[in-house]
Order: structure tokens, then C-alpha cells, then sequence
């Protein structure tokens, strides 16, 4: 093997490890490893006793599309998973939190669906299911960042599906009224 | 007189335990929550408290007819969420076993009874919570009426019994204090103040009662507590001070009646699963002063469960 050769292959291993180290890249492997299932984490604060964490469960169990949830007090964090095609309502989620006797935070939401324009705005439009059977549309507007960037330059045609995983901002200026409040600033990514 | 003044002594203690652990944990102490276990948990517990040493003042003294107190009492409780997170009512009864005795001409008397006592029922309301995390502080007013429910006239063949050996009051009081519960991590402090106005019933009254109690609590297992549910234990050290006028009869007041004291309340508690615990207390007096002459306590112990049933 000739001397250039070795700084060829030097040259694609460096580029390969930065690649690796990348945030995006780690960020969208992890998606991968986290079987792009939707979900919805929420810091809690004051989560400090098991006894009363019964009463956050109780409530939370009362959402008819939570199918699972995971508390962890270490973390004092709140993992919900919704059933099948429904989609987890995050101002339920925080009045769950409230009326079970803690303080609700941070937002993290995990979601599949198609990157759309809505109103002149980047948006996630996901098909759900409400709680009479029928497909109603959520959308969820998309803040502007590299990420974002990075997806629209991913999707290949429109009609695609995304999964996303960011926190879920409450501002009004830029969400939905008539939805929610809510603006997903894109973390990780991945194209379906 | 004497052994009225033991017994009301009794009532006054299981009384005011009724109130005081009415939505634990800690053991002893009310806690400011008002969620989970707090809010919807059916409680119970035995108590049982022995009295065989005679004081005067903060002195022991001679306790020539050998009197004797014991009384064990089963208090049921049953919380009921009415505002989440908010507002609880607390419907409490406690079942009672009392008896006493003493040495008279060489022969050894002894009267008891057994029965449902009188029903309280308490609202708790929680006027401040802060959260950060992985800690809260929360502040409650805990406040009732007690209801003279149980029975107040009951006899035995020597004639009626003394109304503190009654298993009710006869009276309609009113209690109510604020808790404050601060929370971080493995370690709990809580701390109660109380006061209960007694009123007067077929000429008798009971003196009014300040209580104030201070707990700690330390989770000792598991050291890092990670999704919930799961198994845990904790410790708990207390102490339990309570104060209580003298007595009245026909206005007057009685002068082997009222105290003051102390108590240190080790105690340890299992959290078997998302609903249900079993929880132990030993209370050993550090200071007692009695005015006149009464028993004081030589320890009580307690042991009891809660379990979620709403």
C-alpha cells in the first residue's frame, strides 16, 4: 500500500469520527435505539415521596390516551406512552401533574409525523385518533433551527414521515389556539 | 378522683394520637400532603399505653395501692380527597379498650371497658407549595369537631364510671393547627402545632389541650429510589409535646388535673407496594409534670397499616 494511500484512509477516519461525535448524529442514532416510539416526558418538581407519588399515577392513569407511564423519582421525571394511534394531550398531562400534587416543568415530546407548512409556518401534522374513534389532525408549528434545517434538507417529498424528539415550548405567538400552545424546538431527527 | 384522672389522661392521649397521625406519615406527626396516601388511604393501627408509675409534679412518688392504667386503642381512619390536591375530610373512630386498677383492703379492683369511641372528623386544606426539584415545602391547616358520638354513661356494678373512663366525652370540641412538611431528597422534616377546645358536658370539662410535634424521617432504603413503584423503609425519630389544662367540674377546677409532657418516638416504616404499608412507633416519655397527683405513662407502642383503597 503506497504512503498517499494511509493519508486517504487517515483523512475518511477523521471525517468518520467527527461525524460519529456529532451531536445530530448522536442525537439521531439515539432516536434510532429508542425505537421512535411517541411519548412524553415531564419534569415534575417536588416528586420526593413514593407514598405520594400514588396520587400523580392515579391522575395520569385517568388520561384516556396515556397507555403507559413511567415514574422516576430519581430523575423526577414522568414518561408517557400513548395507545396505539392516540395522541397524549400535554396541557392533560400538566393538569394531571397539578391535581396529583406536583409542579409540572420542562416538556420533552418524542413525535411521528408529516413535516408540513402551516400557515406560512414550518409544522408536524400527525394523524390521531380522538377519544370518539375518529382521525382528527395535530399540528404542532416547528421552531426555526439547524435542525429543523438539517430536516427539511432530509425530507425527499413531501407527505414523508419524521419522528422528532425536542421540547415542547409553550408559546402562544407561534402555536396553535386552536390546539395547543405548544412549539416543538427539534432536537433530534429522523427520516422514516 | 385518682383514677379518673388516669383514665382521662388515657382519653386525652388516644385522642389527641387520633388527630395527630390522622394522615401520616411521619408515624406521629401529621404530614402537610394531602395527595396519595394522604388523600385516600383507610388507616388503622393498635396502640397501647401502660401507666404504673405515680408522679407528683415532675417527681416520682410512692404508689402505695399499686393503681394501674392500660388502654389500647384501634383508631380508624378514612381520608377522602374532596379538592385535588387541595382540601381532604378525614372521618376518624377510634375502637377503645380501658382499664384500670388498684389495690383496695388487700383486694385488687379492677373496671374496664371496651367500645367505639368518639367520631371526628377533620378537614385539611393546603395553603402553600413550592416544588423544586426533587424537594417540596408545603404548608397546611389541619381542622375539625369531634363528635360526642361514643358512649358517655356507661356503668359497671359499682355504680357509673368515671367519665374519663368513658369511652366519649359527651362534649362537641374543636380542634386545629398548621403543619408545615419540608422534604429534599432521602431526609423529611415535619411539624405540627395543635390546639383543641374542649367544651363542657354534664357539668364536666376537659382542659383545653396544646399539642406541638417535630419529626424526621430518613429513607434508608433503597439509597437511590428510582422508578416508582417499589419497596422502601424509613426511620423515623419524633418528639411529641403536648400541654393540657386543668379540668372542670361545675365550673370548678380539678386539682389533679393537667400536664405537660415530652415523648421520644423512634419508629420505622415499610412500604410494601403502591398501596399498602405497615408502620411501628415506640413512645418513651423524656419529661412528664402532672399537677396534683397522677400515672404517668411508662411507654406506648404502636402498630399499624394504611392501605389505598379510592
Amino acid at each position: 500500500m503506497k504512503p498517499q494511500n494511509h493519508g486517504t484512509w487517515l483523512a475518511t477516519a477523521v471525517i468518520l469520527a467527527a461525524l460519529l461525535i456529532s451531536p445530530s448524529f448522536l442525537a439521531a442514532q439515539t432516536a434510532g435505539k429508542n425505537e421512535l416510539k411517541p411519548k412524553v416526558t415531564v419534569q415534575v418538581d417536588g416528586l420526593t415521596c413514593p407514598f405520594c407519588a400514588y396520587g400523580l399515577e392515579k391522575r395520569i392513569k385517568e388520561i384516556p390516551a396515556v397507555q403507559e407511564s413511567i415514574i422516576s423519582l430519581e430523575d423526577g421525571i414522568v414518561e408517557l406512552i400513548p395507545r396505539a394511534g392516540q395522541h397524549i394531550d400535554i396541557d392533560e398531562v400538566k393538569a394531571a401533574v397539578i391535581a396529583g400534587g406536583f409542579t409540572p416543568r420542562g416538556v420533552q415530546v418524542a413525535l411521528a409525523g408529516q413535516l408540513i407548512e402551516w400557515n406560512g409556518l414550518p409544522a408536524l401534522s400527525i394523524d390521531a385518533t380522538n377519544g370518539d374513534g375518529q382521525t382528527v389532525e395535530m399540528i404542532y408549528v416547528l421552531k426555526e433551527n439547524k435542525e429543523l434545517q438539517r430536516l427539511k434538507a432530509a425530507v425527499k417529498s413531501s407527505g414523508q414521515e419524521v419522528f422528532i424528539t425536542g421540547k415542547a415550548a409553550e408559546s402562544p405567538p407561534l402555536g396553535h389556539p386552536e390546539h395547543h400552545p405548544y412549539t416543538v424546538i427539534i432536537e433530534t431527527f429522523q427520516v422514516l | 378522683m385518682q383514677r379518673r384522672l388516669i383514665t382521662k389522661f388515657t382519653t386525652t392521649i388516644l385522642f389527641s394520637t387520633v388527630v395527630a397521625v390522622a394522615q401520616g406519615p411521619p408515624i406521629n406527626t401529621n404530614t402537610a400532603f394531602v395527595t396519595g396516601l394522604n388523600g385516600s388511604a383507610i388507616r388503622t393501627f393498635g396502640k397501647a399505653i401502660q401507666k404504673t408509675t405515680l408522679f407528683s409534679g415532675a417527681r416520682v412518688v410512692s404508689n402505695d395501692s399499686d393503681r394501674a392504667a392500660s388502654a389500647f386503642a384501634f383508631p380508624v381512619m378514612i381520608p377522602y380527597e374532596v379538592i385535588p390536591n387541595k382540601l381532604v375530610v378525614i372521618a376518624a373512630v377510634p375502637y377503645l379498650s380501658k382499664e384500670m386498677e388498684l389495690t383496695k383492703n388487700g383486694n385488687r379492683v379492677s373496671r374496664d371497658i371496651s367500645g367505639w369511641g368518639d367520631l371526628k372528623l377533620l378537614g385539611k386544606y393546603q395553603l402553600y407549595q413550592r416544588d423544586t426539584k426533587r424537594a417540596t415545602l408545603r404548608i397546611t391547616f389541619l381542622g375539625g369537631i369531634k363528635l360526642p358520638t361514643g358512649k358517655d354513661g356507661a356503668s359497671d356494678d359499682r355504680g357509673p364510671l368515671p367519665r374519663p373512663l368513658q369511652l366519649g366525652s359527651g362534649s362537641v370540641d374543636v380542634l386545629g393547627g398548621p403543619i408545615i412538611t419540608y422534604v429534599k431528597n432521602r431526609i423529611g422534616l415535619n411539624a405540627e402545632v395543635s390546639y383543641r377546645k374542649n367544651t363542657q358536658a354534664k357539668g364536666y370539662q376537659f382542659g383545653d389541650v396544646w399539642s406541638a410535634n417535630l419529626a424526621m424521617g430518613y429513607r434508608i432504603y433503597p439509597r437511590v429510589y428510582k422508578t416508582y413503584p417499589s419497596p422502601y423503609s424509613s426511620v423515623f425519630v419524633e418528639l411529641l409535646s403536648e400541654f393540657s389544662g386543668k379540668d372542670r367540674k361545675g365550673g370548678i377546677e380539678q386539682e389533679h388535673t393537667g400536664k405537660q409532657i415530652l415523648v421520644l418516638s423512634p419508629g420505622v416504616q415499610f412500604v410494601l407496594s403502591r398501596t399498602f404499608l405497615l408502620e411501628t412507633s415506640l413512645q418513651v416519655p423524656l419529661y412528664q409534670y402532672y399537677n396534683g397527683e397522677q400515672l404517668g405513662v411508662d411507654y406506648a407502642y404502636t402498630f399499624g397499616l394504611r392501605w389505598l383503597i379510592f
